[in-house]
């Protein structure tokens, strides 16, 4: 923002008017709305477009009149909104003339209302020329950000199409503004599904998937030795076969379907997912669903809680031995999850029926009255739940660390 | 003619000279379990005032039994029951270990390994278990009846089973025929002191002898023969073929070895001592043979004073010329349906009484 042009605009005439102008603001920025919609081409048919136009337009006549006030105000937001429309224009191969109509329309619509406000108040025109000016200064300025970002989306249109898909999906894997998102998703020509389903791919040896076998629909993000796809989830499946049939090795953990926002997040879980396959603690499966294995993701983003719940609920176990430890908290955790009777329980474990009974009787030799709390027996179904697997891939050292600190 | 119809009313002499209640004594024997080896055998047996019957098979049905379970911790009998006769499956073809694995079913195992003299180890749906002797597995040995066998699972000492044999429900009626026939019952055991007279007395039999070993069961044999007695054995051929050589007739359970050559019993020739084979080593087998050889002088008397008096009748009749050639043949007929049916008769009004 110029600050020459607004220190003019710090005059009495400033106080005496604008403040009335600033108070009567979302009626005035319903007006601008209406009138860019009906008389500026190319915004009549676009909600998208025009709501975008109206927010920057709006927020850059605030800051016009705080700042004309006196007022700390920054213009870093209106800017930026500025910026990004022209890159949106400009990734869309269109030019700028649409969104300077909108501006100058915006800007005769305000200051009309300065002027009636000003003649209501018995104001002279000419006290008002310096505001006059001040405003033609700002919407010079603000058509100058919005031409920076066009120079931006023309340059990123004119590059390959695959940087604009990969700004998409890094946009998308990294939490991007939504509104970003959005512009990226139409400057890569991807038609943005309300859910997303993200997937974590593992490549064997080092290898690089090529993203040209996978569909359009289908946005690929690919390194040496893994890979992450992003599509809707009808599409999936069939990105996932194709990839199998070049890289048969290759191992998938696919999240259920979540929405843009969420993204990120998705992303982490599959590859906490991978990463807890690969440990032995999820099974080694090629196609791994995250919605499966929720609560072995979930607590296992928290390690170190686990590991200190997992201490202090297990203590009956570690007297011991790990293969016994093993058995009795599988069972247990049957028995927590099911509630069944010894024989039901025993065809899930695939053994008799009477070794089921004697592990019962040793559970409740170890753990006594605990397992009658029900706050003891919630945390110890999930502490359960997201260790055993870990227990039975060799990893004892929950109960090391546990027996080393008492001693 | 007249000598035609003399030799014609002499047939029922000439059938009661026949070895024919010998031979329905063989039968029936053989009804009841117990193939002499050939009429000589049965004769033999005429003799026989001595049973040696060997502790497997004979007053015991030949297997052990589970007399005792005894959990380390209360309430874990059935748990002890489970985990061993499951492991037990796994395990060789011994008494004790059938005895075990008769428990419960068998599971689902892993890692089984076998100690010969000391037991076996192995998983039961992943709980590793051992099953063997106390001293074996740090467990505190027990004297008493029968066998005891340790049980460890979890790596932690589970209780103690104990087997004993099974005596048959008959034994003690078998040995009061053995000596109601004037036939003294010595029982012959592998087992320990303990055991072997607590089963003696389980049976009613007055004594016992030890003979772990074959060769010592042999001495035994040839002992009580040096003693004058007539000496029967009555013992399973594995690992006791020695002793049976030994005796005075043996009966045992094994089927003569066939020559594939010549298609004759092997040793037929080289083993002179007479035997029966029975289906199984009971003693009530054993007793009822012996009842029989021991009737069979009598049978046959009676067989051969009927065939007597009825070829004298026949001979007097011809004789005085009262009989003609039809009249004879009748006669002959009548005589020796009547030693037959004598013969037959005599054997089933021993086996009534």
């Amino acid at each position: 923002m110029p600050d020459a042009a607004m220190q003019m605009d710090s005059s009495e005439t400033a106080r005496l008017v604008l403040p009335s102008v600033r108070r009567r603001l979302p009626r005035i920025a319903q007006q601008v709305t209406e009138e860019i919609r009906t008389t500026v081409p190319g915004f009549a048919d676009s909600d998208h477009r025009q709501q975008l136009v109206s927010t920057a337009v709006n927020s850059a006549a605030a800051y016009f009149l705080g700042s004309a006030l006196g007022e700390p105000v920054s213009s870093m937001a209106s800017d930026d909104l500025f910026r990004k429309m022209g890159f949106r224009e400009g990734g869309l191969g269109a030019d700028l003339s649409s969104l300077d109509s909108a501006v100058r329309v915006a800007a005769g619509t305000y200051w009309a209302e300065i002027r009636v406000e000003a003649a209501r108040l018995g104001v002279s025109p000419y006290a008002l020329e310096d505001l006059r000016d001040a405003l033609d200064v700002y919407v010079d300025h603000l058509l100058a950000q919005a031409r920076q970002g066009h120079v931006a989306g023309s340059a990123a249109r004119e590059q390959d199409s695959g940087l604009a898909r990969r700004r998409l999906v890094d946009g998308l894997l990294a939490g991007a503004d939504p509104d970003d998102i959005v512009a990226y998703a139409e400057v890569a020509l991807w038609p943005l599904p309300p859910l997303l389903v993200v997937a974590a791919v593992e490549l064997p040896g080092g290898a690089r998937l090529d993203p040209s076998v996978l569909p359009s629909s289908v946005l690929c993000r690919t390194a040496s030795g893994r890979a992450a796809l992003i599509t809707s989830e009808d599409v999936m499946t069939d990105a996932i076969a194709t990839v199998r049939s070049q890289l048969p090795a290759a191992r998938f953990a696919v999240c259920w379907p979540v929405e843009a926002r969420d993204a990120p997040a998705a992303y982490r879980w599959t590859q906490r997912a991978l990463a807890l396959a690969s440990k032995g603690i999820l099974p080694a499966r090629p196609v791994l669903d995250c919605r499966a294995y929720r609560t072995e993701i979930w607590l296992h983003a928290e390690p170190v809680m686990r590991r200190q719940l997992a201490q202090e609920l297990l203590q009956p176990l570690l007297e011991e031995t790990p293969n016994s430890r093993e058995i009795l908290s599988e069972t247990l955790l049957v028995w927590l999850e099911t509630r069944d009777s010894a024989p039901a329980i025993a065809a899930r474990l695939g053994v008799h029926p009477q070794t089921v009974r004697y592990r019962w009787r040793r559970i409740n030799q170890l753990f006594g009255e605990a397992l009658h709390d029900p706050e003891y027996v919630v945390q110890l179904t999930l502490v359960l739940k997201a260790s055993i697997a870990l227990w039975v891939a060799g990893d004892q050292s929950d109960f090391e660390r546990y027996s080393g600190r008492v001693q | 003619m007249n000598l035609v119809i003399v030799l014609i009313v002499l047939i029922p002499a000439m059938v009661a000279l026949l070895p024919l209640p010998g031979w329905l004594a063989l039968r029936r024997s053989r009804q009841q379990g117990v193939e002499f080896r050939d009429l000589a055998a049965l004769q033999a047996a005429r003799g026989v005032d001595t049973v040696l019957l060997d502790r497997w098979g004979t007053v015991t049905t030949g297997e052990l039994v589970v007399s005792d379970i005894d959990p380390i911790e209360d309430g874990n009998e059935r748990n002890l029951r489970w985990f061993a006769a499951a492991l037990e499956h796994a395990a060789d073809d011994h008494p004790v270990a059938r005895a075990i694995a008769r428990l419960a079913g068998p599971g689902r195992l892993t890692g089984v390994e076998s100690f010969p003299g000391r037991g076996i180890s192995g998983a039961v749906d992943r709980h590793p278990v051992r099953v063997g002797s106390p001293g074996w597995l740090g467990m505190e040995a027990r004297d008493g009846l029968g066998k005891t066998i340790g049980v460890e699972v979890d790596h932690r000492p589970f209780g103690y089973l104990t087997v004993t044999d099974q005596v048959r429900a008959d034994a003690a009626l078998a040995v009061a025929r053995l000596r109601a026939a004037g036939i003294q019952p010595i029982l012959l055991s592998d087992g320990t002191a303990l055991d072997t007279e607590h089963l003696a007395q389980a049976c009613g039999i007055d004594k016992w002898l030890l003979g772990k070993d074959p060769a010592h069961r042999e001495e035994l044999v040839r002992e009580q023969r040096g003693r004058g007695h007539t000496v029967a054995l009555v013992a399973r051929d594995d690992g006791n073929a020695a002793a049976l050589a030994a005796a005075d007739l043996a009966f045992t359970d094994a089927a003569p070895a066939v020559d594939a050559e010549t298609g004759a019993e092997a040793g037929a020739e080289a083993g002179p001592v007479p035997h029966a084979r029975l289906v199984d080593l009971d003693a009530q087998r054993v007793a009822h043979a012996l009842e029989l050889a021991r009737a069979l002088p009598g049978v046959v008397a009676r067989t051969r004073i009927a065939g007597l008096l009825i070829t004298g009748v026949g001979a007097l009749l011809a004789g005085l010329g009262r009989l003609n050639l039809a009249g004879a043949i009748g006669c002959a007929a009548l005589g020796a349906l009547v030693v037959a049916v004598v013969a037959v008769w005599s054997l089933e009004r021993r086996r009534l009484s």
